[in-house]
């Protein structure tokens, strides 16, 4: 009763997911599986086979299987009505988080425990891994587990709080994400494997610190979430940090990747815009575009109601202005190296290639395309959520993305003149790359603002 | 006890609340009726701080919901109209896990749980799985959660859908024992002959307006009342309503219809009793005098064919 007491949440998951009979199934499949791997194979690779059959089996089950009960531990709540007690009971947002996390997932961390527990087995048996590579790719799949787990929960919350009380989810569409995660996590085992007879980069690596990196902001991420959920106040702060400790994080790494510390700057302002690009127009998928938000949402801004914009304000919201700030400061940065360079200062070396190709005005000409660019796709979004496509706004917004980033410039990638139509393109000079999607953005906004009227008459 | 003010509530094509305003005393049972999509389920979830409040405010207990929603939490009980139980869980599982989310600082939960089951009946199955309970029983396992914590405020979404006969008259019966406990109920039905039962206001929805509210039976039975009383004569007596109108102001000839007489009595001026006395004194043939107790179901349709 204590664990009651300390975790409701956590004690009520583990009565669910555990009964004898479970308990003592799954061990003694582990155990006839690896029975029957030995009898099967040949004499001389049977340790190999066992020791990566163990270590796929706890990646399938931790992972894959993991992700994707930790996400129907949240969406199940909803569809069966019980989100509503969790909603209104008196745990705090890190009680339910451990509870779903370690609870819901328990019969996951018990059976890919009893793998790992395997595979460190045969791992020491064979006694040609060293104990710092062990303990990492031990630790690397605890940290992914937990990640992708973490991850499919934030997709969860996400979507409900998206959808209306009357919603009901299902779980192909995290299963479709999974099977993409998990091609990408296979092939670069399968890469590993090939160059360096290993499953993950060896030892405490860069990966390893850049996993553990993003698997604390998963879990903190989980927490904002339901923060929100349980009517805590969440501050745009957190958000803010991420992006930028992100953007900070991830341009050490490549830069340590390429060995290329002199753009280090570069490296983070890059990374920072186009991850400010990367989550804008996910978070515009995930969250609601619903008139009435997006009205509400240009009132408060009307209003500088900087309180709503702090805390209440749509994720994608709070970072779409990022893209701008990323955009300006890397033409800033631009502009910065000219300036430096008339008194053959030493500049950023990737500014230096670069401005040998573009002028001044090519690098704003660009800088302002990129921000036209994403304001129509964003105003798009919003327009398609108003007309008759609303209930695949979704699917109807990644179409048209296909078909104006990618199919037709492909299709006219010889008439070089209206490629600036379609994306920003310095070919035709900077006033045409300029002024094509501003035309574009001010007919989106025309329609936009009739829409909006339209259904807003009252 | 509840103050809500100018509360609306957009949807993308609806307007699901429009400017509601009303006040509710504590130890009421307001009984919330209206035609579907009318607004009933948004009004309790904003209530229940489920719903994220556009415009307007909410007091609860002179607390703002806006301001502190965790507050509320713990002052409110709510139970949607599928129950949204744990079918996995046995009774006595469901309960302990709602006791101990709901009131932290409890040590053992075994004699809240216990309690709490027998409060509402279903002790007999309290080791048994959620999933083999009828709904009837579901529903209690749902009313035992939402007031395992002892709300102030507990609000019922059409609790009594899709149950038998018996099993409303128990829900019934439980909610009086609630009632006299000095809880205020708020419930949501479309069985206005039950909510007759146990209501002391109706609150009438339509279209996301509050269109009548009423008070059934007076919250405190010192304060007093007018009553409306109906008087049967054994045969015709032209006389009456001048003797009335001697007798007092208090007594109003509302309406007559052959041998049978409305009246509405001031009863802090004058008693029934009193009343009866006067006629029988003055040799008027009464054959019987009694209080009309307002139909639920006739106001209702009233109010909703007048809007």
């Amino acid at each position: 009763m204590k664990i009651l007491n300390k975790n409701p949440e956590l004690q009520r998951n583990l009565w669910s997911e555990f009964s004898m009979q479970r308990l003592i199934l799954m061990p003694s499949i582990a155990i006839i599986i690896l029975v029957l791997i030995t009898i099967g194979a040949n004499a001389y690779d049977v340790i190999d086979i066992l020791i990566m059959v163990s270590y796929a089996s706890a990646t399938v089950l931790l992972m894959f299987w993991g992700g994707k009960v930790a996400y129907d531990s949240i969406i199940s709540e909803y569809n069966e009505r019980t989100w509503d007690w969790q909603r209104m009971n008196a745990l705090s947002s890190k009680q339910l988080l451990v509870g779903k996390l370690f609870g819901a997932t328990a019969f996951n961390w018990y059976s890919g425990f009893i793998c790992l527990a395997f595979w460190l087995f045969f791992t020491f048996f064979k006694g040609e891994m060293l104990l710092e590579d062990i303990v990492a790719s031990f630790l690397t799949i605890v940290i992914l587990a937990i990640q992708l787990m973490c991850g499919t929960m934030i997709v969860a919350l996400l979507q409900i709080r998206k959808g209306s009380a009357r919603n009901r989810f299902k779980s192909g569409s995290i299963v479709f994400l999974l099977v993409l995660f998990g091609f990408g996590y296979i092939s670069q085992a399968i890469a590993g494997i090939q160059t360096q007879n290993a499953y993950f980069d060896k030892g405490f690596s860069l990966q390893f610190f850049q996993n553990a990196f993003f698997t604390i902001w998963a879990v903190i991420g989980v927490n904002q979430a339901l923060r929100h959920e349980l009517n805590y106040k969440n501050s745009s702060k957190l958000w803010y940090l991420f992006l930028f400790s992100s953007a900070v994080f991830r341009g050490f790494v490549m830069a340590e990747q390429l060995d290329d510390r002199r753009n280090l700057f570069f490296f983070m302002l890059f990374i920072f815009t186009m991850q400010a690009i990367f989550f804008s127009y996910l978070l515009l998928l995930f969250e609601s575009k619903e008139p009435l938000k997006f009205k509400m949402l240009i009132q408060k801004i009307k209003a500088k109601d900087w309180n709503y914009l702090n805390y209440k304000a749509p994720l994608w919201s709070l970072t779409f202005p990022l893209i701008f700030i990323g955009i300006i400061s890397t033409w800033l940065a631009f502009d910065l190296s000219y300036f430096i360079s008339k008194y053959d200062l030493d500049t950023m070396p990737l500014i230096d290639d670069l401005k040998g190709s573009l002028t001044k005005l090519d690098t704003l000409a660009i800088s302002g395309a990129v921000i036209l660019f994403v304001l129509r796709d964003f105003l798009l979004m919003f327009l398609i959520s108003m007309t008759s496509f609303k209930k695949r706004t979704n699917g109807a917004f990644v179409f048209y993305l296909f078909l104006l980033y990618f199919l037709i410039p492909l299709l006219i990638r010889d008439t070089d003149g209206l490629l600036p139509l379609f994306i920003p393109y310095i070919g035709q000079g900077a006033f045409m790359c300029f002024l094509f999607p501003l035309i574009e953005v001010i007919i989106v906004v025309f329609l936009v603002r009739y829409q909006l009227n339209l259904r807003f008459k009252r | 006890m509840i103050k809500v003010s100018n509360l609306t509530q957009d949807f993308t094509d609806v307007r699901a609340l429009d400017n509601v305003s009303f006040e509710v005393g504590e130890g009421s049972v307001v009984a919330l009726i209206g035609p579907n999509g009318s607004g009933k389920t948004t009004l309790m979830r904003c209530i229940s701080t489920l719903q994220e409040i556009q415009e307007g405010t909410i007091y609860i207990n002179e607390v703002d919901i806006k301001e502190e929603p965790r507050r509320i939490h713990q002052m409110v009980g709510y139970l949607a109209d599928n129950f949204g139980l744990y079918d996995d869980l046995t009774v006595r599982e469901c309960l302990s896990y709602t006791a101990h989310s709901r009131l932290l600082e409890i040590e053992d939960a075994i004699e809240v749980v216990v309690d709490c089951a027998k409060e509402v009946g279903v002790y007999d199955f309290i080791d048994r799985e959620v999933n083999t309970l009828s709904r009837g029983m579901r529903q209690r396992v749902g009313i035992a959660q939402a007031i395992i914590h002892s709300p102030k405020l507990l609000i019922l979404d059409e609790p009594a859908s899709g149950l038998d006969p018996e099993a409303r008259i128990d829900l019934s019966n439980l909610i009086l024992r609630l009632r006299e406990r000095g809880m205020t109920i708020f419930v949501s039905s479309h069985i206005l002959a039950e909510l007759e039962d146990y209501s002391t206001e109706m609150l009438i929805i339509k279209k996301g307006k509050i269109v009548e509210h009423t008070k059934l039976i007076s919250e405190k039975k010192d304060v007093s009342t007018t009553t409306t009383l109906k008087l049967v004569l054994e045969e015709a007596f032209e006389e009456l309503s001048f003797l009335l109108n001697d007798l007092s102001e208090n007594v109003k000839t509302i309406q007559t219809e052959g041998l049978e007489v409305t009246l509405s009595l001031d009863e802090s001026e004058l008693k029934q009793h009193e009343l009866l006395r006067f006629l029988m004194n003055n040799n008027v043939p009464v054959r019987e005098l009694s209080s009309v107790k307002r139909n639920l179901q006739e106001e209702y349709l009233k109010t909703i064919q007048n809007n």
